[in-house]
C-alpha cells in the first residue's frame, strides 16, 4: 500500500502539485471579502444547478461525452472544489489553518458566549447545594451516555459577579464531523479523478483468436489464446464470452487468466477487462451447398467446379453485409446478422468474375465489378454457413487515481452518515451558587431542527427539575 | 403459482389503494385499517411471487446470479413492493394512514407500468453484463432510495394540497386528516435526509460494478448523470433547507424536481443509453 502511495505521488506531474498548492494558497490567504461569493449558499446551488444542467445538455449528446471535457466544464468542477475547500476545510473545527486565520478564530466559552447558541432554554432553582447540584448534573449525564465535560471559574452571566461552573454534555457529537468529512471527501473523489483522467489510460484491443497484440501505452503483449462465446437455446442471445489471455513483458508471462465480464485480469493495476467481441472479415471453414451435397471451403482455397472448367475460391467473409451509397460492399458490423461470402469464379487460375453470396438470402447475389457491386444471378450453389475467425474486445484500463477516488468514497458515505444519521445534542449547564441554593440554566441545542428536539429537551428538564430539588 | 400469487398482490394492491383513497374522502376510519392489512397480505404474496420467480428463474445454468428485477417488468413490480413495504414502515411509525392517499397510486402505477410493459413479463435471459452479485447489491439500494423519494413526493403533494386547501378556505374531510404543513413539510424534509446516503451508496455502487465490468468507475453514460444529476438536485435540496433554511412550498418544489430527475434516471435514460439500457432491451 505505502509503496504504490510513493510510487503513485512521484508518478505525478508537478503542474498537478503546483495548482494543488495554488488552490489552497487562494482559499487560505485570499481575503475574506473575495471568499464572500464563494461562502454564499445561494452561488453554490446555482453552480450545482448549472452543473447538473450541462451534465443534462451533455447526457442528450451521447456518446459524445465531449461536453464532459470542455474547459468550462472542468472549470466548473474546479471551482466547485475551489468552493468546498473555502467554505469546509477552512472552518475545520480545530483546523490547523486557524492558527494562520486568526480571524476565523472560533472564542472560547465564556460568560459571553455561553448559551449564546442554545435554541432551547430553561431556568431553574434548585434547593440543593451548589456542589450537590453539580455532582447530581454530572451523574445525571453520566448515566445518559453522555459525554460530559465541566469548566469552572467562569462569570456567567455578566451581571452575576459570581464563578460559576458549567456543565457541558453532547450526546452523538461525532455528528459534527460528519458535514466536514463529507465535503473534504468531494475534494479527494475529485483529485482521483483528476489523477485517473491525467495519468491513467484506456487501450481497446481488438485481437483475433490465437493471434497476439502488443499494446502502445505498456510493454505488453497480449495473446488471445483462444475465445468462446455460448447463446441461450432460448432466444439465441450471447449467455457468455470468455477470452484466455496470456500477457508477456520482455517474452515473460506476467498474467494468464481467462476473462469474462465483471472477472477482469490486473497485472500490477493495469485492468484487462472483456468488452465486447465481434467477427473478422477471416473465417475457419465455409459450407456450401452444391450439387445436392455440402462442400467445406477453407479460406482461399481452390475448389474445382465438377463437369465445368471452372473453379471457385472463397476470399473473405463480411457478417453483416450491406451496401453503401457508392455501390460498394461493406459490413455494417461484426455481430453477424446478415453474413455473406466472397467467391471468384477462376479458370486455370485467372480470375473470371468475383461475386457476393448471402447466406440469410440464397436467391440473391451481387457482383463485383471494378470495386462496385450489383445484381447478378444467383450461382448454381448456396451458402450454408460460416465458421468466422472471432476476435475479443478487451478493453485496458489504468486508473491511478482510483484508490484515491475509492478511499474518498467511503469515507464519503461515512460522513454522510454521521451527517444524517446521527442526532447530535448539546447541553450547556450553568451552575450559579446563590445565597439559598443554586440557579440552574439548561441551554439546549441540537444538529437537527429544533421541534426535533423539543420533546427531549423537555423530558431532561423534568427529570433534572425532579433531582435537583427544585421549587 | 407464481401468476396466482401475484395476481392476489395486484388486487390487495389496488384495493388497498381504493381504501387509502376512500378514507381520505370520508369518515370511515376502518378503511385504512382494513387497506393497511390488504397491503400487508399483498406484500407477502408479492415476496412469495418473487422467491417462486427467482427458483424457476435459476435453472437455466446461467442464472446463478438472477434476481428478480431484471427487466422492466421486474424492476416495476419491485420498485412497487419496495414502496409498500417502505409505506408501511413509515406508517407505522409515524401512525398517518391518509398518506396512503397520496403514496399508495404511486406505487399501484409502478406496478400497472410493470404489468404492461412492453417487453413481456416472462422471466428473461440475461446478458453477460448482468450476471453479477452486484445486481442483486447495487439496484435493491437505488430503489430504497427512490422508492423513499416517491414517498416524500407523495407526502409533497398532499402539502401543496393542504396548503392550497387552507388558502381557499374551504376545509374538508382531507383537510383534517392531514397532518399540519410544518409536520409534512419535516416529513419531506426526513425522508430525503434517510434516502440521500442511500442513494449516494447506490451510485458508489454502481461505479464499483463498472469498475469491474466496463473499466472505469465514472463514464459520464446517461444512466451515470443523471443519477449524478438527481444526486445535485437533491444535494441542493438539503443546502437549502439546512443552511438558508428553506422551507415549505418552495422545499416541496424542490424535492418534486428531484423526483421528476428519479422518473427520468429510472426509465427515460433507458433510451438514451446503450451500456445502460437494460430496461428497453438494448442493454450490454
Amino acid at each position: 500500500m505505502f509503496k504504490y502511495i510513493y510510487i503513485l505521488f512521484t508518478q505525478l506531474d508537478w503542474r498537478f502539485y503546483v495548482t494543488l498548492i495554488l488552490i489552497m494558497c487562494a482559499a487560505i490567504f485570499l481575503p475574506a471579502k473575495y471568499l464572500k461569493l464563494f461562502r454564499s449558499v445561494r452561488f453554490n446551488i446555482w453552480l450545482f444547478l448549472a452543473l447538473a444542467l450541462a451534465s443534462a445538455v451533455g447526457s442528450f449528446l451521447y456518446p459524445e461525452p465531449n461536453l464532459y471535457r470542455t474547459w468550462w466544464f472542468c472549470g466548473m468542477l474546479a471551482l466547485m472544489t475551489f468552493d468546498v475547500i473555502v467554505c469546509k476545510l477552512l472552518r475545520f473545527p480545530t483546523s490547523v489553518f486557524e492558527k494562520f486565520k486568526k480571524r476565523r478564530h472560533t472564542p472560547p466559552l465564556n460568560s459571553s458566549t455561553v448559551l449564546k447558541l442554545a435554541t432551547l432554554k430553561a431556568e431553574l432553582q434548585s434547593k440543593l447545594s451548589f456542589d450537590l447540584a453539580q455532582s447530581a448534573v454530572q451523574k445525571f449525564f453520566k448515566e445518559k451516555k453522555f459525554k460530559v465535560k465541566t469548566i469552572t471559574d467562569i462569570p456567567v452571566p455578566k451581571s452575576v459577579k459570581k464563578k460559576a461552573v458549567v456543565v457541558l454534555a453532547s450526546v452523538q457529537g461525532i455528528q459534527k464531523w460528519g458535514d466536514f468529512i463529507l465535503h473534504i471527501c468531494i475534494v479527494i473523489i475529485l483529485a482521483g479523478g483528476l489523477i485517473g483522467a491525467m495519468y491513467g489510460f484506456e487501450e481497446v484491443l481488438l485481437i483475433p483468436e490465437k493471434t497476439s497484440y502488443i499494446m502502445q501505452n505498456r510493454n505488453y503483449e497480449v495473446e488471445l489464446k483462444d475465445f468462446q462465446i455460448e447463446y441461450y437455446e432460448s432466444t439465441g442471445a450471447p449467455s457468455l464470452y470468455a477470452s484466455d489471455l496470456v500477457v508477456r513483458e520482455n517474452g515473460k508471462v506476467v498474467g494468464e487468466k481467462r476473462i469474462v465480464v465483471n472477472e477482469p485480469l490486473d497485472i500490477h493495476r493495469v485492468r484487462f477487462y472483456q468488452a465486447s467481441w465481434g467477427m473478422t472479415d477471416d473465417f475457419h471453414n465455409a459450407r456450401v451447398h452444391m450439387a445436392g451435397k455440402v462442400v467445406n471451403l477453407k479460406p482461399r482455397q481452390i475448389f474445382d467446379l465438377e463437369g465445368t472448367p471452372l473453379s471457385i475460391r472463397a476470399n473473405i467473409f463480411y457478417p453483416t453485409f450491406d451496401i453503401n451509397d457508392k455501390r460498394q460492399a461493406f459490413t455494417r458490423d461484426s455481430k453477424g446478422s446478415n453474413p455473406a461470402l466472397q467467391i471468384d469464379f477462376l479458370k486455370k487460375e485467372e480470375l473470371q468474375a468475383r461475386i457476393w453470396i448471402l447466406r440469410d438470402q440464397p436467391g440473391v447475389a451481387f457482383k463485383v465489378d471494378q470495386g462496385q457491386v450489383s445484381p447478378t444471378a444467383p450461382p448454381p450453389f448456396f451458402l450454408v454457413d460460416v465458421d468466422p475467425v472471432l476476435f475479443s474486445g478487451v478493453q485496458v484500463g489504468y486508473d491511478p487515481g482510483a484508490p484515491i477516488f475509492w478511499t474518498g468514497a467511503i469515507v464519503f458515505v461515512l460522513g454522510l452518515c454521521l451527517h444524517f444519521y446521527l442526532h447530535r445534542r448539546h447541553l450547556e449547564v450553568v451552575l450559579i451558587p446563590m445565597s439559598q441554593g443554586t440557579k440552574v440554566i439548561v441551554g439546549g441545542r441540537n444538529s437537527r431542527t429544533k421541534s426535533d428536539f423539543e420533546n427531549e429537551f423537555e423530558n431532561w428538564t423534568d427529570e433534572l427539575k425532579e433531582i435537583l430539588k427544585c421549587a | 403459482m407464481e401468476e396466482k400469487l401475484f395476481a392476489v398482490t395486484y388486487v390487495a394492491y389496488t384495493v388497498a389503494t381504493i381504501l387509502f383513497l376512500g378514507y381520505a374522502f370520508t369518515k370511515r376510519e376502518n378503511l385504512s385499517h382494513v387497506a393497511r392489512w390488504l397491503l400487508i397480505v399483498g406484500a407477502i404474496c408479492h415476496v412469495a411471487s418473487f422467491i417462486v420467480r427467482t427458483y424457476f428463474a435459476r435453472q437455466i445454468p446461467q442464472h446463478s446470479w438472477y434476481v428478480p428485477w431484471s427487466n422492466w417488468f421486474e424492476s416495476f413490480s419491485f420498485f412497487t413492493l419496495v414502496i409498500v413495504v417502505e409505506f408501511l414502515i413509515v406508517m407505522g411509525r409515524n401512525r398517518l394512514p391518509i398518506l396512503g392517499a397520496f403514496v399508495m397510486p404511486l406505487a399501484w402505477l409502478a406496478l400497472i407500468v410493470g404489468i404492461n410493459s412492453p417487453f413481456g413479463r416472462q422471466i428473461p435471459t440475461l446478458p453477460p453484463a448482468l450476471q453479477s452479485y452486484w445486481m442483486a447489491i447495487h439496484v435493491p439500494v437505488m430503489f430504497i432510495s427512490y422508492a423513499a423519494f416517491t414517498m416524500a413526493f407523495g407526502v409533497g403533494l398532499a402539502f401543496l394540497l393542504q396548503e392550497w386547501q387552507l388558502k381557499s378556505k374551504k376545509p374538508n374531510h382531507l383537510t383534517f386528516r392531514l397532518p399540519s404543513l410544518d409536520d409534512m413539510d419535516r416529513m419531506i424534509y426526513r425522508t430525503i435526509a434517510a434516502a440521500f446516503p442511500i442513494l449516494t451508496v447506490g451510485v458508489l455502487l454502481g461505479a464499483a460494478w463498472a469498475y469491474d465490468a466496463w473499466g472505469r468507475y465514472w463514464g459520464w453514460d446517461p444512466k451515470e448523470t443523471w443519477a449524478l444529476i438527481t444526486w445535485f438536485i437533491y444535494a441542493a435540496y438539503l443546502h437549502m433547507r439546512l443552511v438558508k433554511g428553506w422551507r415549505g412550498r418552495k422545499a416541496a418544489y424542490m424535492s418534486m424536481l428531484g423526483f421528476a430527475c428519479v422518473i427520468f434516471t429510472y426509465v427515460g435514460v433507458n433510451y438514451i443509453s446503450e451500456l445502460h439500457g437494460f430496461l428497453s432491451n438494448t442493454g450490454r
